[in-house]
């Protein structure tokens, strides 16, 4: 249709006008010192980048165990379930050696990844209040986390790592409370979603900024100053809270749009690192992002992406390799995108996934489980390695809790808190971040040096 | 149809009619308020609707909207697409039909414009945006690998929702439940029973999310939507995984609906296609044995199938959840995202019982909602009463008070995109957003936004630029060969452009029904005064018109529907 074809056209023209806003220079913003924990610029930056795998992904076929009996257990339990053993891409975990794992046949990157010494698996992961044996669970001897095996609310105790607790904020965005200067002089929020928001993200004080995958989408049409003064004024006359909820919003979309489209305009592209899928499409403008850090002046700063389709419990043998491959270009895209520009020692990229899924299957897939593996990834991650522990895959097992849903042996809380020492967190920001951390063994699980 | 007396009286008397409309006879309803009621019971207010309301009343305009059949969205696509394989024809006239890519494309892009022609011109307002509402709770998306080419069944599903919207509850969750589309979205398709051979076991993905999203949801309600406090203070799950085991048990062995029927092979269990409609039993795969489902209650070995979803059905309709769960999902859709306990109660008793005894009557607890005295008085009692517009209500209420039909002529896909929301497109079963998303400084208030979620930045500056778009381009019908709609009619303000006062309330009266506040709205009658008038011709005044309505349109005032 011809209109349709005029509507597009005109969409673009506008979209290229809006850019011609001017702003602020790079040096004043890099000309600030680094006067606070977390401020601007040189090496004392960090980034922490927290790929979500929506809909809880099957990670007991990520990480395969690929020994005679290792295999054997994983396949009975896994039944139609159970990728092939001679599919699997051999992995040499340090102190294990070769032979006794494998990751999934779609992820050429990620096997280069954790054999470089660039990525590393954390066993069994899951929402906990505290440490707890299968007994103990099953004779309701532990606190344990509420509505278990419930999409959105393990969603949310993975994003607030305290499992037991109440209230809106992410482990994330507690973390970042603790770093007034993290968004540098220019007070960019420190947290920056891609294409959502997350709770992650939410602090007591800070809220995440949202961007497209093109970068932050800019306001149009705002250029003349006459009609903006009209703007904001219709912005700031209607006292309704949830109309004051929505000024704030554009607000902020213009002041902080305005700002990161003109020092991205500068910013490498990294289009041959990164492909069209959903994940790479948003890792690529984390990456671009970054690479105008020192120009934005920001210290600490984390990250959300976030991708579904995981809740595999029809098609799972279909539609999992598509998944995970898109996982693998999207990690193996990303890090190389920061050796590119020389930061990948500080920034670490991890994944969370609101579950683990049942080993047994329904016939056409798998059920929601509750532990998982996740993957850490980073310069300053001890790659090549297997944190945790990994569990025994034997339905009925020791970690079994019904149907092949494997109970967590390392809390949440324990691998954000050995990511957010790393970030610059101290050990009484750490106790004050992750209230139930002082019920687990250990709070650095020793992935990041 | 069930009929709420008490409702009914507050039709007409809580507003008073409007001392600047000397002309209409004795209305029974202000033109302010009218506008309001219409904001939540249709996809905008139009002239003519707010003059029906103002001489019908509120409960009179309902009732008729109660009683109006359904304007369909699968007819039309069925009728042009009689052969499609997901309509399962049993025809030798359809035997050597395969759609081409294009028809296929074309399926997709006929599914948007008739649910858009329905959304803005359909005289079923009521019953239209009630099905809407209802898509955001009963769940289904072509964002998933398995349906993104099937948009036959997603029309055929909204009809069901639209048909069903004004009847029970509980007619209407079994046909969410049975339908194919649902089935294959949530995998009650084809879950069958325990196979000790192959060491399979039911699928919960349907169990639970039915319990969990559709019915009665995780903790013990009480009637006023507060949560039930345990002996321990923590809140009271509904049920357990072991529920979810039994229930998943009970609803296996159903399968799409062909003309073949049921077999006891595995193969020919797996491998039927989809095609819209109900789905049926195949008993061969349906668990027979006995099962404790919610609340303890035990469905008895030796059932069918359709005995078995019954008896679940019964017992979920039944649970003192629903009213309260549902009850408020539809209040913060349609009203306001923050009732007061005492709003959603008084929806829940409706629930319990429409006056006539009976429970689960969707149009009586429409009608309840739509009249209760909190929604009738609204922000003069509460300030922060009423709900930020979800993109597509702030697109359609836009182009239904200016004559915007023409837009569901479009290819709309590409709208939808940059709107950030389209009907049947929601990320998952847990919708677009959920009903207590909140932020730093609404949860510091005590308030919830579930558009909030959806209204980022990145959210509201895609929605912003889209609609400025169709302000700016689509007043004008373009050329080309063929005749071009205007997507909007800007001529009734071309006149009043002369006068920026008059034409700024022309255009606070089609949007918002009041006056911007001050002092911004003196700025923009001075703004829109400073704007060129232009030569005398058809299009004089039309710069003015325009820049009026994008400002007004971009406003929270208009972002916002209290």
């Amino acid at each position: 249709m011809d209109l349709e074809r005029i509507l597009i056209d005109r969409r673009r023209f506008l979209r290229a006008g809006a850019s011609a806003a001017a702003l602020a220079s790079v040096a004043q913003y890099s000309a600030v010192s680094a006067r606070a924990r977390g401020g601007a610029g040189g090496d004392d930056y960090r980034a922490l980048v927290c790929v979500f795998l929506y809909g809880g992904a099957d990670t007991f076929n990520l990480l395969v165990p690929a020994s005679a009996s290792g295999y054997a257990t994983y396949a009975a339990s896994r039944g139609d379930l159970a990728e092939a053993r001679a599919s699997l891409l051999p992995i040499t975990p340090v102190g294990i050696g070769a032979g006794e794992y494998g990751v999934h046949g779609s992820c050429p990157e990620l096997q280069t990844l954790f054999e470089t010494g660039k990525m590393a698996f954390v066993g069994n992961v899951g929402p906990l209040v505290e440490p707890t044996t299968k007994a103990e669970y099953l004779g309701n001897q532990r606190r344990i986390p509420p509505y278990l095996f419930s999409h959105n609310d393990q969603q949310r105790q993975w994003q607030i790592a305290r499992a037991s607790g109440s209230g809106e904020a992410g482990w994330a965005g507690r973390l970042l409370d603790g770093f007034p200067f993290a968004g540098g002089p220019s007070s960019i929020p420190p947290g920056i979603g891609v294409e959502q928001t997350a709770q992650l993200l939410n602090g007591n004080r800070v809220s995440p900024f949202v961007v497209g995958t093109e970068g932050p989408l800019e306001i149009d049409g705002y250029e003349a100053s006459d009609r903006r003064a009209v703007r904001d004024a219709l912005l700031a006359a209607d006292p309704h809270p949830l109309a004051q909820a929505v000024t704030r919003t554009t607000t902020e979309a213009v002041d902080i749009a305005n700002l990161l489209g003109t020092e991205l305009a500068g910013a490498p592209t990294f289009e041959t690192l990164f492909g069209q899928g959903p994940l790479e499409e948003q890792l690529r403008i984390v990456a671009r992002l970054i690479s105008i850090r020192s120009q934005l002046g920001v210290g600490r700063q984390v990250f959300f992406v976030g991708m579904g389709g995981f809740d595999t419990h029809d098609s799972q043998t279909a539609n999992l390799p598509g998944l995970f491959a898109q996982v693998s270009r999207a990690l193996g895209g990303f890090q190389s995108a920061m050796e590119q520009i020389g930061e990948a020692q500080r920034v670490t990229a991890f994944t969370h996934t609101e579950f683990g899924r049942t080993l047994s299957s329904n016939g056409q897939g798998s059920d929601h489980g509750w532990g998982g593996h996740a993957m850490v990834l980073g310069g300053a991650v001890q790659g090549q390695r297997l944190f945790g522990t990994m569990p025994d895959l034997s339905l009925d097992g020791p970690d079994d809790v019904g149907e092949g849903r494997i109970l967590p042996t390392t809390s949440v809380d324990q691998l954000a808190a050995t990511l957010s020492r790393w970030f610059g967190a101290t050990p009484s920001e750490l106790g004050a971040v992750f209230p139930n951390l002082g019920n687990f063994q250990t709070s650095d699980l020793g992935f990041l040096a | 149809m069930a009929f709420l007396a008490s409702g009914c009286s507050l039709g007409g008397t809580t507003a008073g009619p409007d001392a600047e409309d000397p002309g209409d006879p004795a209305p029974l309803v202000s033109r302010l308020d009218a506008h309001r009621f219409l904001d939540r019971a249709t996809f905008g207010a139009t002239p003519a609707e707010i003059a029906r309301v103002r001489t019908m009343g509120f409960g009179a305009w309902i009732d008729d909207q109660l009683s109006r059949p359904a304007s369909s969205v699968f007819g039309p696509m069925a009728a042009l697409h009689a052969c499609h394989p997901h309509l399962g024809p049993d025809d030798e006239a359809c035997d050597d039909y395969n759609p081409t890519e294009e028809e296929i494309d074309s399926i997709g892009v006929m599914r948007r414009q008739l649910w858009w022609r329905a959304a803005l011109t359909g005289e079923d307002q009521l019953r239209q945006r009630v099905a809407f509402a209802l898509s955001q709770i009963f769940v289904v998306s072509m964002l998933h690998d398995d349906l993104d080419g099937a948009p036959l069944l997603f029309a055929d599903y909204h009809d069901r929702l639209a048909a069903g919207a004004f009847g029970s509850y509980r007619d209407l969750v079994e046909e969410v439940s049975k339908n194919s589309v649902m089935g294959e979205y949530l995998g009650m398709a084809k879950n069958r029973k325990a196979d000790p051979v192959l060491n399979t076991r039911p699928d919960e993905n349907f169990a639970r999310e039915l319990m969990q999203l559709f019915s009665i949801g995780l903790s013990m309600l009480n009637a006023d939507g507060s949560v039930v406090p345990g002996a321990d203070g923590a809140p009271v799950p509904t049920y357990d995984q072991f529920t979810i085991e039994e229930t998943s048990r009970a609803l296996t062995g159903w399968n799409h609906a062909w003309y073949e029927p049921p077999s006891a092979s595995l193969d020919e269990f797996l491998e039927l296609e989809y095609r819209a409609g109900p789905m049926v039993p195949w008993p061969a795969f349906h668990d027979t044995g006995a099962k404790t489902i919610v609340g303890g209650a035990l469905v008895p070995a030796g059932q069918s199938a359709e005995a078995d979803l019954d008896a679940v059905l019964d017992a979920l309709a039944s649970h003192p959840n629903v009213g309260p769960f549902i009850g408020k999902q539809l209040i913060q859709r349609l009203v306001t995202s923050n009732p007061s306990p005492a709003y959603v109660a008084r929806i829940s008793a409706v629930w319990d019982d429409d006056g006539a005894g009976v429970r689960g009557n969707l149009g009586a607890v429409v009608k309840a909602i739509l009249l209760d005295p909190e929604a009738l008085r609204g922000v003069r009692d509460d300030p922060a009463f009423g709900l930020v517009r979800e993109p597509i209500l702030r697109l359609s209420a836009f182009l239904r008070a200016f004559d915007g039909a023409t837009f569901a002529d479009l290819d709309s896909g590409w709208v939808e995109e940059e709107l950030g929301q389209g009907a049947y497109f929601a990320p998952s079963v847990f919708n677009f957003f959920r009903p207590d998303f909140t932020t730093n400084e609404l949860a510091a208030q005590g308030l919830v936004s579930p558009e909030m979620q959806i209204t980022t930045h990145s959210g509201l500056a895609g929605a912003h630029n889209l609609l400025s778009l169709l302000v700016w381009e689509g007043y004008v019908a373009y050329g080309g060969d063929e005749p071009q709609p205007k997507l909007w009619n800007v001529d009734g303000l071309l006149p009043l452009s002369a006068d920026p006062d008059a034409l700024v309330a022309r255009i606070e009266e089609r949007l918002l029904g009041e006056p911007l506040p001050e002092p911004a709205r003196s700025q923009l009658v001075a703004f829109v005064a400073s704007v060129d008038l232009g030569d005398p011709g058809p299009e004089q005044g039309l710069d003015r018109a325009l820049e009026a309505v994008s400002l007004v349109l971009h406003s929270p005032s208009y972002t916002v529907q209290n």
